[in-house]
């Protein structure tokens, strides 16, 4: 096997980009385990989406083989068939080849020169056999200016390039001729060959098996062929995904598909709806990986929450750098208004000849319009655990989050108080406890709010997918408001989940939604805060303080 | 070329004139519309991405019309005061000073309120009667109904490209306007301003045209926006005074493109591939 089943090359998203950037190609970027010591990388064209597997090295040979293969794509002729050319001639046929879609590629793009130009070393030294002579014979295309001196070298070059510089062999049929005329030559130098030990060069060069249709009466090509069979039979780009490899986070035990089943959670779903989801292994986002299932909260008995949150609400004044559509009443150096106050104050330094105020004006309002809020908790299992005061964690997100929205609303602002919780990707549950027409306080909302229930996982990416796509209005924002950092128990590799939020981040962005994340309690979770933008996410000590909290990552944004 | 005379001693908007013809390469006939829509006093929208010469565009029109140009570069927090005008204090009392807007308006000028979708709601409404019939501006503040100048005309431009599907211009707002879409010039004419506007040789125009057209292949995706014809003209002018090619567009195109490690390094190896 050439592929390796369960890895993309490191850096794989950037060389990714770069590849689609210069050439609109995407290849599917695989690493290429193998035991050869000087291992080629391996291109295949045959399925809908080519693959190229790539040999675990450094960065800059990685580049230079994506390049390479790249130019395959874009400036290579369709496979031929081997019938009649001897092992030679196709070896003369690859070498030539390669040059040519070099030598293409780099008039797009010169600069590629500097990226190839280190691996082609051959020169005399290499000595005279038919294996240093080809690597020769590449670096005298490659290099115009190179000097081989080598008769027959110079000849290739007088073929392969017209009098004006320009490209002689510019089509299939005539590097065929060509490779053909040329392998006589070395049969009348009586050099020998073994196709099997032979290696592309210099390094950077795919093993080439790609140029060939492959053909069950010879004998097999001296390269590993056997994916090609798998992905010429592929079908769309999603069944050469499975037919590659299995899902790579999923296992039998938690990957049930629809089955699994909770009593915690109301499961008449309101509506389901799919979501993409980001494999950090392939680089890319798996379309329709996750089910988000909306459905009704259970509502329960809230007389003892309502009436502990209004109290709590008396007491908290408004907070006036927040109040959205009153006019300020401070004073600043510029404004829209004079101050009153400052005016008189003014009048008299005036006749008193003493020092004017220096601020005039009443201080601008933070925001004409209010923002639209959504803030999502997190109710996943892990916030049944009891706090100092032996209460569970989601009580106090749940309390918390609701005084803080009415606060917000409050100052004029439009918020939305949800809740998610996750049983693998294929049931990511999300409650609506207030829309934006409930009061917050409100017993309906209350009530719903008592409902709740710690369960399952923390699916965030799905669930901030799911926010971002409900239509918003001004200036919209979600704030995630859980204990940790994403985790769900169909996922094994402990950064899957993190890079698909930091990519669900990225697209919330994209859609004009900022999106933050406030996290309450002791647990580690630096690299939530990392997926976020900068002050976007913030450790929060308790309830009391997220109305404040909530409102710093807003203004971050 | 001069289309205009010099400025009068007693002009109002002297300083906001345009003295030295701005260049300016016509991709299309977007100045016979220009002059279409001035000819009738309509009001303008210039539609693009950034940095593909909008406002280069505005400048030379004002100089070929001979009219003063007002530039607002709008953002979130423009109030109204920023555009009309507001109270000062001064040793007699309050005294009212003109904000840009009713300076064009008062005067005659080409008032240019640049990326007016980043301005308050509150704000842009300010400009409907000056885009209909009326051609008024009403100062609630001193209580003067402001009629325009013959002269004055209202020209705005909008990036429908990188703004969040909340930020975009209203329908009331919109349908006010006359319209012309911009985007960046075909290679050979992109080249052509940048060499142009920074100096540089045709070869290395061309490798600078060759990277932005690639970088905008992302826009939308891994970038908001692809390179900007300005960052081409800027990495131009880092190569004219000295800079490695290589290094100047590091400076000027890769590292403003994206905060994202990932994306800077498939950018700086794109301009390791386009740069010879």
């Amino acid at each position: 096997m050439p592929a390796s089943p369960e890895a993309a090359p490191a850096g794989s998203r950037s060389l990714g980009i770069y590849l689609d950037a210069l050439w609109s190609v995407q290849p599917r970027l695989a690493v290429l385990a193998t035991d050869d010591d000087r291992p080629r990388a391996i291109l295949s064209r045959a399925g809908t989406r080519p693959v190229l597997h790539l040999p675990p090295d450094g960065a800059q040979l990685t580049r230079a083989r994506a390049a390479h293969a790249a130019a395959h794509l874009v400036h290579g002729s369709a496979p031929q068939p081997r019938a009649k050319l001897k092992p030679i001639q196709r070896a003369l046929l690859e070498t030539l080849e390669d040059a040519r879609v070099d030598w293409l590629a780099m008039q797009d793009l010169p600069g590629l020169r500097t990226l190839w130009s280190p691996f082609h070393v051959a020169d005399a030294s290499w000595g005279m056999g038919f294996d240093a002579l080809l690597a020769r014979l590449a670096h005298a295309l490659f290099d115009p200016a190179h000097a081989d001196g080598h008769a027959w070298i110079a000849k290739v070059r007088r073929l392969f390039f017209a009098p004006d510089g320009q490209l002689a062999l510019d089509t299939p049929d005539r590097l065929r001729d060509a490779a053909s005329l040329l392998g006589h030559d070395i049969g009348q130098m009586r050099l020998p060959f073994n196709p099997a030990g032979w290696r592309v060069e210099p390094a950077y060069r795919d093993d080439n098996h790609h140029l060939w249709i492959a053909d069950d009466s010879l004998p097999p090509s001296a390269t590993p062929l056997e994916r090609e069979d798998a992905d010429s039979h592929g079908g769309s780009d999603e069944d050469e995904q499975r037919a590659d490899r299995p899902p790579p986070q999923a296992t039998g035990g938690a990957d049930q598909g629809e089955c699994g089943a909770t009593a915690l959670w109301s499961e008449a779903p309101l509506r389901m709806l799919k979501y993409p989801e980001w494999d950090r292994l392939i680089a890319r986002l798996r379309p329709d990986w996750c089910t988000v299932i909306e459905s009704r909260p259970l509502e329960a008995d809230a007389r003892a929450l309502r009436a502990r949150l209004l109290s709590a609400a008396r007491q908290t004044r408004p907070d006036r750098r927040w109040h959205a559509g009153r006019p300020g009443s401070g004073r600043e150096r510029d404004g829209e208004a004079l101050h009153t106050d400052a005016l008189i104050e003014a009048g008299i330094a005036l006749r008193t000849r003493t020092r004017l105020p220096s601020r005039l004006y009443r201080a601008p309002r933070p925001h004409d319009s209010g923002r639209d809020v959504l803030l999502l908790i997190d109710a996943s299992a892990s916030t049944a655990l009891p706090c100092a005061d032996s209460r569970p964690l989601l009580d106090h997100l749940r309390d918390a989050a609701l005084l803080a929205a009415h606060a917000l609303q409050r100052d004029g602002h439009i918020v939305r108080v949800w809740a998610f919780a996750s049983d693998t990707r294929h049931r990511v549950r999300v409650q609506r406890l207030k829309d934006e027409r409930d009061g917050a306080l409100d017993a309906r909302v209350c009530a719903r709010a008592a409902g709740l229930r710690s369960h399952g996982s923390t699916r965030i990416g799905a669930a901030l997918r799911h926010a971002v796509a409900h239509p918003l209005g001004m200036r919209p924002a979600v704030v995630v408001l859980t204990d940790g950092e994403p985790h769900d128990i169909d996922v094994h590799d402990p950064h899957y989940l993190l890079e698909d939020l930091k990519q669900a981040v990225r697209e919330a962005r994209r859609a004009g939604v900022q999106a933050c994340a406030l996290q309450f309690g002791s647990a580690d979770a630096s690299g939530l805060h990392r997926a976020f933008a900068r002050g976007s996410g913030l450790a929060v000590r308790d309830g009391a303080a997220l109305d404040d909290a909530i409102r710093r990552v807003l203004g971050a944004g | 070329m001069k289309l205009h005379d010099p400025v009068a001693p007693d002009d109002a908007l002297g300083d906001w004139r345009v003295r030295d013809e701005p260049w300016y390469a016509p991709v299309s006939d977007e100045i016979t519309a220009f002059e279409a829509a001035h000819a009738r006093g309509l009001p303008l929208m210039l539609k693009g991405p950034t940095g593909c010469g909008k406002t280069r565009f505005v400048e030379h029109m004002a100089w070929r019309l001979g009219l003063p140009l007002v530039t607002v570069a709008c953002h979130e927090d423009l109030s109204a005061g920023d555009l009309i005008g507001r109270f000062l204090l001064d040793a007699g009392g309050t005294r009212w000073q003109d904000g840009p807007l009713t300076r064009a308006v008062r005067h005659g000028a080409i008032c240019y309120l640049d990326e007016l979708v980043e301005a308050r709601a509150d704000t842009t409404v300010l400009i409907h009667p000056l885009t209909d019939a009326r051609r008024q501006l009403p100062l609630a503040a001193t209580g003067e109904l402001l009629h325009a100048h013959p002269d004055f005309r209202l020209v705005v431009s909008y990036n429908p490209g990188y703004h969040g599907v909340h930020k975009t211009l209203k329908a009331s707002t919109r349908q006010r306007f006359t319209a012309l879409e911009f985007g960046y010039p075909e290679a050979a004419r992109e080249a052509a301003v940048v060499m142009h506007e920074s100096g540089v040789d045709a070869a290395t125009a061309q490798q600078l045209v060759t990277l932005a057209e690639r970088t905008r292949r992302l826009a939308g995706d891994e970038l908001d926006e692809g390179a900007s014809t300005r960052m081409l003209i800027h990495a131009g002018l880092l190569v004219a005074e000295g800079r490695a090619p290589r290094a100047a567009c590091l400076q000027a195109v890769a590292v403003p493109l994206t905060d994202d490690p990932e994306v800077g390094q498939a950018l700086a190896a794109m301009v390791d591939a386009c740069i010879a």
